[in-house]
């Protein structure tokens, strides 16, 4: 595979630019004819029949007539709402306008997040790595970057021990630890294990200003940079520098950033390697769509940059706490290119609890709103279009927090304010929202499926909008507003509990929108009037009980069965008893750093706590690890690991996290999107969420009222 | 992920293939040293897991070589839960010789002449855990005659 086979399709030759001309009357007679009720929903219909035969065909071709379709109708209400809904003459007042502008608004950001989205995801481009040299000779040099500040050292171990593994000449390979906590213990690792311990007197620009004093001190031609716990495949540098060494003008060649343990919202929810997590849409689809556009962009992790680039620009950006992206961003500004290669080659652990998750997402919508200010893609001079609408999209999609809690409160000022939010009548209302909503869900799971479900970004967004609505806010005011905070890895999560404090914001909107929906219930049975629209307001609000009660859930913290996590994966191994010469070829169910679950042998039979030895893939190792029975029986043998020397855990990171291969299936398990059945896991996760917030509401309530009786039951329920 | 290990395990020679890299080189760096299995006694040679490649480069064919016959991929296709004997299995003969206290003598006597014969049970024995599974890798070390006699009286069988 070759660099020019990477070159992007023929959209952007000049058939495009005179297409969109020639349509563009016809969409402008589409948008803006006004229509009866009627002819409205026959429209509708129409339009959602064509979206419901089109999402079945593969060809991308068929895939962008279903976005210029879905845009179509989303312009088309757009138009409509904003020509003839605004409560704007003598029978409206003030508060319906302040409440519709601010609906208004909500929608016109979703519209250009839908439009912008369609743009950056329309043609991924699938890109492949690009085969080295024959002679090692002319590879050039690679300094591996590991930074680090408060990890403790059995998080870090595994990358280090997992660069040590790299293939590529010894020669020409470095690697450094980057410890701005300047701890001890991690010199001596590093000076056990043979590589570079660097520190620095102070902590000055936290990450950025840790690496950039490492580039000082360093001079590999390639620097590949890996968070602290993300471990790489022997095989990483292999599959990405050929690209940089392909053409000289990539400056950065990036690769996903896949997680073996679940995130909060799939640990909670328990729908690890079931539904696809937060991050997958983005490292699955939106990178690689932006590498269509010579945008896909740095994310701090698991990739390899230039040092010319790079000092280039003055090293990595130290004026916003994401300083990846906006080094990637400079990068493009001054011509530079870049390449996302799509395939996991490297993993790491996801953040462990829902606060740490929060606080680490707070990061990057602080990080994006200041970028937006200091070096705004529309406005910064050297970049293309596609890059500008890529690296917008990534930065206004962190502003989702205010139109998040617009909508999920709209309704609300309806039901119980009596507002005037929208001044059209119910059913004209739904005519034109219905294909705007089933249109851009079509066209979404379409494009999205593989990576993100329907109805989930709802969740995951509402999970998040209140606590990032005001960093992003204030990083807009003032960029130098706020710090950069190091989000925890490793931890556990020892207990069930309820984060109240994470949940506390959407009590009091789920109870609102019980509320509503009381209010609603009565205003339709006993008002004459308006009935419909009170009934779409219902609908609308039971839809945001069902997508707060899912944050709920979340909220609901289930505990971690096992301190180390267990990656389930079969691999060849050698059983045998301590001491003894028999030796049984096994396959691993399952391995952790804590232990290992191994297929059992025909007869084989072992008391717990008999003492074990295994060695993993026989074919590249012979080190043997030791283990002590912890379970036998029902075709597993599940063993502990003892301590284990620099040696054996040099062995089991190599066969657990090393293997070229280690992550390429992950995606394959999961279900491929149905929005009907996506929107009945949310609603069921949203019943759950709405009762388990219930019953902790009942005992909160309970203890207030009488504490020695809640006391009890609260010891006999183990409920923490 | 198949039920079966791998007769050949090569994890990247699987991404390539999955991933339709017909076109991709790939060399190897790391030490890469399979374990040993062998099928024979103690003079047998050790057969390697599978070929190591050092810093060996070949493009990624779709199909992997077949694996050696003699190698462990053959030993891991056996039946499950048959032991496989390897090399720092202890030589059977003391529980034979055992039988005569007069062969006994002279059956020391010759495992000191043939000294490679006897070092590798005396030795590796004591070292259950972590000795690297290849008898090729001990140096030969000459005994004395009361060492050995002191490792056998502690292996063997005792007689009530």
């Amino acid at each position: 595979m070759t660099a020019s086979q990477h070159r992007r399709p023929r959209l952007l030759d000049l058939s495009w630019p005179i297409l969109i001309g020639l349509s563009a009357v016809p969409a402008y007679v589409v948008v803006t004819t006004p229509l009866t009720l009627e002819w409205q929903a026959l429209c509708g219909l129409l339009m959602i029949a064509a979206a419901l035969i089109a999402r079945r065909f593969e060809r991308r071709s068929v895939l962008i007539g279903l976005m210029v379709l879905s845009l179509l109708a989303s312009s088309r209400y757009l138009y409509w709402r904003i020509t003839q809904t605004l409560p704007i003459g003598p029978q409206f007042d003030a508060w319906d306008l302040f409440l519709a502008t601010g609906l208004l608004i909500a929608e016109i950001y979703a519209y250009l997040i839908l439009l912008f989205g369609f743009i950056q995801t329309a043609w991924p481009l699938g890109r492949k790595p690009v085969p080295l040299p024959d002679d090692p000779a002319l590879w050039p040099t690679v300094d591996v970057f590991i930074p680090t500040y408060n990890e403790p050292l059995k998080v870090v171990r595994p990358t280090i021990l997992a660069a040590l593994a790299l293939d590529w000449p010894r020669d020409k390979l470095r690697i450094y630890v980057l410890d701005d906590g300047r701890r001890e213990e991690f010199r001596a690792f590093c000076e056990r294990v043979g590589v570079t311990h660097v520190t620095r007197p102070d902590n000055k620009h936290a990450k950025a200003g840790n690496i950039n004093a490492a580039l000082k001190k360093t001079s590999g031609e390639l620097i590949a940079i890996f968070d602290c716990d993300h471990v790489p495949t022997r095989s990483f540098l292999q599959f990405t520098v050929g690209t940089m060494l392909a053409d000289p003008k990539v400056s950065l060649v990036q690769t996903p950033h896949h997680f073996f343990s679940p995130d909060p919202f799939e640990r909670n929810l328990n729908t690890f390697r079931k539904v696809p997590n937060e991050g997958e849409l983005f490292y699955g689809l939106i990178q690689d769509g932006n590498d269509f556009w010579d945008a896909s962009f740095f994310c701090g992790s698991c990739a390899v940059l230039r040092r010319t680039a790079l000092e280039e620009i003055g090293g990595i950006a130290t004026e916003t706490v994401t300083e990846d992206a906006h080094t990637s961003l400079r990068m493009h500004a001054r011509g530079w290119k870049s390449a996302y290669i799509a395939i996991p080659q490297a993993a790491g652990l996801a953040t462990e609890s829902l606060s740490a998750h929060v606080g680490q997402r707070i990061r990057w919508a602080r990080g994006m709103a200041q970028i937006f200010r200091i070096d705004n893609p529309f406005l910064m001079k050297g970049l293309k279009w596609g890059q500008r609408i890529c690296y917008a999209n990534a930065m206004m999609h962190f502003f989702y927090g205010l139109p998040r809690l617009i909508f999920l409160t709209s309704p609300l000022g309806y039901l119980l304010l009596g507002a005037d939010i929208i001044a059209a009548q119910g059913w004209m209302v739904l005519a034109h929202a219905a294909p705007h909503v089933v249109l851009g869900t079509l066209t979404n799971s379409r494009v999205q499926g593989r990576f993100r479900h329907s109805f989930w970004s709802e969740a995951y967004e509402t999970v998040l909008a209140m606590f990032i609505l005001w960093p992003t806010l204030l990083a807009f005011i003032n960029p130098k507003l706020g710090k950069f905070n190091v989000t925890a890895k490793g931890g556990i999560v020892d207990r069930d509990y309820f984060d109240k404090d994470i949940a506390k914001p959407y009590y009091f909107l789920f109870l609102l929108n019980v509320l509503g929906l009381i209010v609603g219930a009565v205003r339709f049975f006993t008002e004459t009037e308006h009935a419909d629209t009170v009934l779409l307001n219902v609908g609308w609000t039971i839809y945001n009980l069902l997508i707060i009660g899912c944050a709920l859930a979340v909220a609901s913290e289930q505990r971690q069965v096992r301190r180390a996590v267990r990656v389930r994966v079969r691999l060849p191994a050698l059983l045998r008893r301590r001491g003894s010469t028999a030796v049984y070829p096994v396959d691993t169910l399952d391995v952790s750093d804590a232990g290992v679950a191994l297929s059992l042998p025909e007869g084989f039979a072992a008391e717990p706590g008999a003492p074990m030895q295994v060695v993993l893939i026989p074919q590249r190792s012979d080190v043997w690890l030791d283990g002590r029975v912890r379970r036998v029986g029902h075709g597993l043998l599940a063993l502990e690991w003892d301590e284990m020397n620099l040696e054996q855990q040099m062995s089991m990171v190599n066969a657990l996290y090393g293997r070229a291969d280690a992550w390429l299936k992950w995606r394959d398990a999961r279900a491929v999107d149905r929005p009907l059945l996506a929107l009945r896991d949310v609603a069921r996760f949203g019943v759950l969420g709405g009762y388990k917030f219930l019953r902790w509401l009942v005992q909160e309530l309970r203890r207030v009222v009488s504490p020695r009786r809640a006391a009890a039951a609260g010891a006999a329920g183990g409920h923490g | 992920m198949s039920g079966q290990p791998d007769p050949v395990y090569d994890d990247v020679g699987s991404l390539v293939n999955q991933l339709g890299l017909s076109g991709m080189r790939y060399r190897e760096f790391g030490p890469r040293k399979p374990a040993v299995v062998s099928s024979a006694g103690p003079a047998a040679p050790a057969a390697p897991a599978s070929p190591p490649t050092g810093a060996s480069a070949a493009p990624m064919s779709p199909t992997p070589p077949a694996p050696p016959a003699n190698g462990p991929g053959a030993a891991a296709s056996t039946a499950r839960g048959t032991p496989v004997p390897t090399a720092v299995e202890p030589p059977r003969l003391r529980s034979v010789s055992a039988a005569s206290p007069l062969s006994f003598t002279f059956e020391r006597l010759r495992r000191q002449a043939i000294g490679s014969a006897v070092r590798a049970p005396a030795l590796r024995l004591d070292l259950p855990g972590r000795a690297p599974a290849c008898t090729a890798d001990v140096s030969p070390q000459p005994k004395s005659l009361r060492e050995v006699f002191a490792a056998l009286e502690a292996h063997a069988p005792r007689r009530s």
